[in-house]
């Protein structure tokens, strides 16, 4: 994203700069301390919030630790051995990659293409745009509360439209290879507005002129598309596959509240998995072992995704 | 598919070979979608209007045959409706101001003052991005109890003021396209940080404030877990409300009741969207942003 340098330049800091408290030493304290006072609040979660439990979790891992605090005798590295062979880590954790390569382009190509075809359209452009964006601002429980209705077998949406066209009726949250097609389906459906206006945003910052000298150059639509459009969206893209991956990665809630994981642990996401062990099972000490094998793969993804995109111009100095 | 856009003025419109999408085509395509989109919500609002029965009827029922209205009735009487909605309000409405004011903040830290050691620190904030809320969420309900805010609004108030990563990464982002000489005008003028970020992104930011906020208000609006875990029966919030205690006499959610308690339980952030959205999309093409 660049900005236009605006007209709001701040020609009247200059009178104020008599009045203005400079340290006697000058700039360097603010140099030095300036920027570490901007950046407090985040100090302040990274401390109490993640730092915190992160480390504990950690020390845990090494703990045979349960929710109630009860035990805790060390078991060094005997939670770890049982991640690596554990069969419901690793099918678990296909299960949240299957679902962000499902899910990821859908998310990003639909909401490019949603955006370039409501680009312009006068009138009706309010409504496109509430409409496209509206299922984001849904709490995942009620995303879910239709989504279940709308699957139900016999008298749900979906179900009743393929019965009365003639149709096999199909148990969508209760079928194998059906159950994450869903879930999918519904998470595009619920989150897809948000990259939808960010390509949009994007969009209409793109200055007429360029389209201008184009025409009169002789370019066609085709050629406006992939010599302007698209390569000036490049940044835009770098950054919503970087939300979005991240996003899906994280997959939990919908699932769990839509299949709880299931059929038969088909759906069942590593999130999930590591809720299970920790709030069900009450193995704090092996739940934090998985999470931290899954920050690992996180890490991993996200690397990738950074060497991917470090090859176009400065993303992240 | 190509956009089509109008022709400039006295400039001879090249036409490429290849077939073009009409502007009516397009137009049909985006309603197709719009009413896909939009779906979902009506049969929200048709299962709050059926009764149980209808609800339930095989083949599938679509329209109820005479709209139930004291479906609604009972969804704002038969729990304290009223008042878990002022509870959601209160704690989206601080999260959100909080959040927003100390996220700008942080952000504005990242993008333009120097200091050892902020490249690491601003991988740390991505890589903190990545860690799903439910995994830290055991060993931060510990840390609450333990300081004895489990059953007050305070954690919310430290997590606004804790700021977020993700809307950090959001302003970062745009305050580093800021160009520079803006402030260095300032700075020649002896302007400290503060008045710079004050008088100059500040108003520069409106849309991505906003972005903020309304992004802020609807994760704690919609927020399930957070609530379940750290509030009581008479402090919780709508989210908690309306997904379990709909229950007749046997126990059984009754959804016709949850649907349309649901559906007013949405209406706000759809209202929000639906008056700030103008203003907002407005706002960031008109702030200049570009792709």
């Amino acid at each position: 994203m660049a900005v236009q340098t605006s007209p709001r330049t701040p020609t009247g800091s200059s009178s104020t700069s008599t009045a203005s408290p400079r340290t006697p030493t000058g700039q360097p304290w603010t140099e030095k301390w300036g920027g570490l006072l901007f950046v407090a609040p985040f100090l302040v979660l990274f401390g109490f919030f993640l730092l915190w439990p992160t480390l504990s979790g950690l020390w845990n891992s090494f703990f045979n630790k349960s929710l109630a605090g009860v035990g805790g005798e060390f078991l060094g590295l005997a939670n770890w051995r049982e991640v690596f062979h554990d069969p419901a880590v690793w099918s678990s954790l296909k299960n949240t990659l299957v679902f962000t390569a499902m899910s990821t382009p859908p998310l990003v190509l639909t909401a490019l293409v949603m955006a370039l075809l409501a680009n312009r359209t006068g009138v009706f452009g309010w409504f496109l745009r509430f409409a496209y964006f509206a299922p984001f601002v849904l709490p995942a429980t009620v995303v879910t509360l239709i989504w279940v209705w709308i699957y139900q077998p016999g008298f749900g949406l979906v179900n009743g439209l393929l019965t009365s066209a003639g149709f096999a009726e199909i148990d969508w949250l209760n079928t194998e290879n059906r159950a994450m097609l869903a879930v999918v389906i519904t998470t595009v459906w619920w989150t897809v507005g948000f990259n939808f206006l960010l390509y949009l945003a994007a969009l209409q910052g793109i200055p007429e002129h360029l389209y201008e000298a184009a025409a009169i150059d002789g370019a066609g639509d085709r050629q406006k598309l992939f010599r302007i459009t698209l390569p000036l969206l490049s940044r835009t893209t770098g950054l919503i596959v970087v939300l979005q991956l991240v996003a899906s990665l994280k997959i939990f809630d919908q699932i769990y509240l839509m299949t709880v994981g299931g059929p038969n642990f088909s759906t069942r996401p590593i999130i999930q998995y590591i809720y299970e062990s920790g709030f069900t099972s009450y193995r704090i000490g092996y739940a934090s072992a998985i999470s931290y094998l899954f920050f690992v793969v996180i890490v991993i993804v996200s690397i990738a995704q950074f060497k991917l995109f470090s090859g176009r111009k400065e993303d992240l100095r | 598919m190509h956009v089509r856009r109008p022709a400039p003025t006295g400039v001879h419109r090249v036409s490429s070979r290849k077939p073009r999408l009409s502007a009516g085509a397009v137009y049909v395509l985006l309603m197709a979608v719009a009413v896909l989109f939009v779906g979902p919500f009506v049969w929200l609002v048709l299962a709050a209007l059926k009764t149980r029965d209808e609800w339930a009827s095989v083949p599938t029922h679509i329209l109820p045959r005479q709209a139930q209205w004291e479906n609604f009735t009972h969804a704002l009487t038969d729990i304290n409706f009223p008042a878990y909605a002022v509870n959601s309000l209160f704690l989206s409405t601080m999260y959100a101001v909080l959040v927003t004011a100390s996220s700008a903040v942080v952000g504005f830290g990242f993008a333009r003052l120097r200091g050892s050691g902020k490249r690491g620190l601003f991988l740390v904030l991505l890589s903190t991005m990545m860690l799903p809320q439910i995994l830290t969420l055991l060993p931060t309900y510990v840390l609450f109890s333990r300081l004895g805010l489990v059953n007050t609004y305070w954690p919310w108030v430290l997590w606004g003021v804790a700021s977020s990563p993700y809307l950090i990464f959001l302003f970062r982002q745009f305050f580093a396209a800021i160009p520079s000489e803006l402030e260095d005008a300032a700075i020649i003028d002896g302007c400290g940080w503060g008045r710079i970020f004050v008088r100059i992104f500040l108003p520069l930011s409106r849309p991505v404030l906003l972005t903020s906020f309304l992004l802020s208000f609807v994760w704690t609006w919609g927020d399930y877990i957070a609530p379940a875990l750290l509030l009581d029966v008479d402090h919780t919030t709508l989210s908690v409300a309306i997904t379990a205690w709909y229950r007749d006499p046997h126990g059984n959610a009754i959804p016709t009741v949850q649907a349309a308690a649901a559906a007013l339980y949405v209406l706000p952030a759809l209202l929000i969207f639906l008056f700030a959205q103008r203003y907002f999309i407005r706002s960031i093409v008109s702030s200049g942003v570009k792709g």
